[in-house]
């Protein structure tokens, strides 16, 4: 967590919020600081609570405990439409009895702004994103990307202090979901507005957000850059949800220059603090690399050409690891051939052991 | 027949045809004969049916209206308008009539005012009460026209319970007159037909997006302008076909009025009724029946239309 509240630019605070059902609890103990301007994913498989979380900020369900803190003031005492927040839903959740200027002027109505003012700050909320034409369609003859877009200036046009996006482009084809994306990134740095974005891709959060946050299960995993999050995941768990990875455990001891993580035949030095004992080691397949001493062996299994990469797949003491390398005409290992394999000890990441945590990685290998 | 006759056919075909491979998997190849008739063969029975028990019997009441009718030769057969100019001269029928619609306009705004709201709430109600909640909406339903209508009866008597109520909390002084009374037939038709509302706008509120509510709060809108701006403009609909079925049957009732109405409060059907069974002016009657059939359907489609055009985009 970056605990950055000393520079005067922490905006939104949320403090050990919590939200408890009957038999489980949905958010335990989330703790999050947003900058001003920002746009962070909460990112997780669905039930871990990131949507009951955006649900909470705006007002729809009720904390268990914790706080919300807005630019300085006490946001869950506030109702759900004094929160001036500005909120696009994943059904869009569209007026359809009123036209795309209609929905888009109702936030306005609602701030009991003028006829001329509203006229024209509708008409610049559509033309920001790109529907200027369309302004006296219903949002039944719009297509899913349309609609999308007329929910997106519904909520920019009110000018929220927060816009929160609950899964903002699931219901779109890839190819719209991707312009979406871009189109999203664009009207952000725009309007300068601070976004958090809900969602359960994590290609839609690493291509998006300044900062993920990483959720299951109700707990934050981590909150980091969608590089670092990516490059050095805090956990297993972590380490699975963001793209493929390869879990390998380990022993964590003191070697003679420092703290090393042991993996069957090979022994890696380690930078971040960990505790000695049982441990894992996390690497991309395209961090990789076939070496001639130092790394951990193995055999090749089987080798997959794809156009741009090789992906092979080798057995080792330590179990299977998936290794991609660019098909650029160095020469690559065959099938069956004993080989050695290494990476650099700053592409991976050492965590503790979580059995939990092991057992998913062994449902998602 | 000839349909059957025609897949045999292909049967047949596909069968005699074992050449190919594999002819067990491969379907037939599909000589798709148009049968424009087909659709209306297969809903001949359903338009017999209508045909034989609906519009047979509606000719043959109008043709009875055409009749004339004596105390002494009754009914003659000539076609003459004579029923309808003496409904149209006699106020009496006028006051008849015009009660049966007053009646029925009151029972459907009184449906519609208490009926969306209860499906609104029963709708945001939690899993145990709402199925309990509904079975009690949709009660009135279950038990016969006869019964619920006597207990009415007996709760509207001069010494009723409702009236022994409002007499010993000190509301009223002397009994309320509910037997025999417009208000009486009023109150038990509502409480008849509200359940007929009730389902109607609940369906049209199944397809409400509910994430649709929190927009509007989101937007700054106070929960009564989401309901008037938001809610009620969608489930127009419900309320409109809730009303057509609501206005229709309470036009057209017979046990509730005849029973807390009696023969001194005169619906047009208990008016149809008397002139069947106790003058047996069969053609009047018939005339009254087709003057309140032909009324029904104009108000009706009269009032579809204009709500239909304020709220256009709603029923697309």
């Amino acid at each position: 967590m970056k605990g950055e509240g000393d520079d005067g630019m922490t905006y939104l605070v949320l403090d050990q919020l919590t939200k408890r059902f009957a038999n489980w609890t949905a958010v335990d103990r989330v703790s999050l600081t947003v900058e001003k301007g920002e746009l962070i994913s909460l990112l997780g498989p669905s039930g871990c609570g990131k949507t009951t979380t955006l649900q909470m900020i705006a007002g729809f369900l009720d904390a268990d405990g914790g706080r919300v803190m807005l630019d300085g003031q006490d946001l869950l005492a506030k109702k759900p439409n004094e929160r001036g927040l500005g909120i696009v839903f994943q059904s869009y959740a569209l007026f359809p009895h009123m036209t795309a200027a209609e929905n888009v002027a109702f936030g306005l109505e609602m701030r009991k702004i003028n006829r001329a003012d509203r006229d024209r700050m509708v008409a610049e909320a559509l033309k920001l994103v790109g529907l200027e034409q369309y302004g006296d369609r219903h949002p039944r003859r719009m297509s899913g990307g349309q609609q999308q877009r007329v929910a997106l200036a519904r909520a920019l046009v009110i000018k929220p202090s927060l816009l929160l996006l609950d899964e903002p482009l699931s219901n779109l084809d890839a190819k719209m979901r991707e312009e979406m994306q871009i189109e999203l990134r664009r009207i952000q740095r725009t309007v300068g507005t601070t976004m958090i974005l809900v969602t359960h891709d994590q290609s839609e959060a690493m291509a998006l957000s300044d900062r993920v946050v990483v959720m299951n299960k109700g707990r934050v995993q981590q909150v980091a850059s969608p590089q670092e999050a990516y490059d050095r995941p805090a956990n297993a768990f972590v380490a699975n949800f963001l793209g493929r990875t390869n879990l390998l455990p380990g022993m964590v001891g003191s070697g003679s220059g420092g703290i090393v993580i042991t993996v069957a035949d090979s022994v890696w030095p380690v930078s971040q603090p960990v505790p000695v004992g049982q441990g894992a080691l996390a690497v991309r397949p395209e961090k990789i690399g076939f070496v001639d001493a130092g790394g951990l062996s193995g055999t090749v299994l089987a080798r997959v050409f794809q156009g741009t990469q090789w992906l092979f797949e080798i057995e080792t003491a330590a179990g299977r690891v998936m290794v991609i390398r660019q098909h650029d005409g160095s020469p690559l290992p065959a099938e069956r051939e004993r080989v050695m394999i290494g990476w650099r000890p700053q592409d991976m990441a050492v965590m503790p052991a979580d059995p939990e945590a092991d057992l998913s990685a062994r449902e998602a290998a | 027949m000839s349909m059957a006759a025609s897949t045999d056919s292909q049967v047949q075909a596909s069968a005699a045809n074992p050449a190919t491979p594999q002819g067990a998997h491969a379907p037939p190849p599909r000589r798709r004969r148009r049968l424009p008739w087909a659709p209306y063969l297969l809903s001949a029975p359903g338009l017999a049916l209508f045909a034989v028990l609906l519009l047979v019997p509606l000719v043959m009441t109008f043709l009875l209206s055409l009749n004339s009718f004596s105390f002494y030769g009754g009914i003659e057969n000539v076609w003459q308008l004579g029923n309808y100019a003496d409904i149209i001269a006699d106020s009496y029928f006028h006051e008849v009539f015009l009660r049966t619609f007053r009646i029925a306009a009151v029972v459907t705004i009184l449906c519609a005012v208490f009926g969306a709201p209860e499906a609104y709430i029963l709708r945001r109600m939690k899993s145990p009460w709402r199925g309990l909640c509904l079975l009690i909406v949709l009660g009135p339903l279950l038990i016969s026209v006869v019964s619920r209508t006597l207990g009415w009866a007996l709760l509207f008597g001069s010494t009723g319970l409702v009236n022994q109520g409002l007499m010993a909390l000190g509301l009223i002084a002397t009994p309320i007159e509910f037997m025999y009374t417009e208000t009486g037939v009023i109150i038990a038709l509502t409480h008849v037909l509200v359940p007929f509302m009730v389902l109607s706008v609940w369906a049209s509120l199944q397809r409400l997006d509910p994430q649709v509510e929190n927009a509007a709060l989101s937007l700054g809108a106070g929960p009564l302008t989401v309901m008037r701006r938001v809610v009620l403009p969608q489930i127009v609909p419900g309320i409109l076909s809730g009303s057509i079925i609501v206005f229709a049957l309470a036009a057209s009732a017979f046990a509730t009025p005849a029973i807390i109405g009696g023969r001194r409060l005169k619906v047009a059907a208990t008016l149809a009724y008397d002139e069947f069974l106790n003058t047996l002016n069969w053609p009047l009657g018939a005339t009254v029946a087709v003057l309140l059939l032909i009324a029904n359907i104009v108000i009706i489609v009269g009032c579809n239309r204009l709500v239909e055009r304020r709220y256009k985009q709603v029923f697309e």
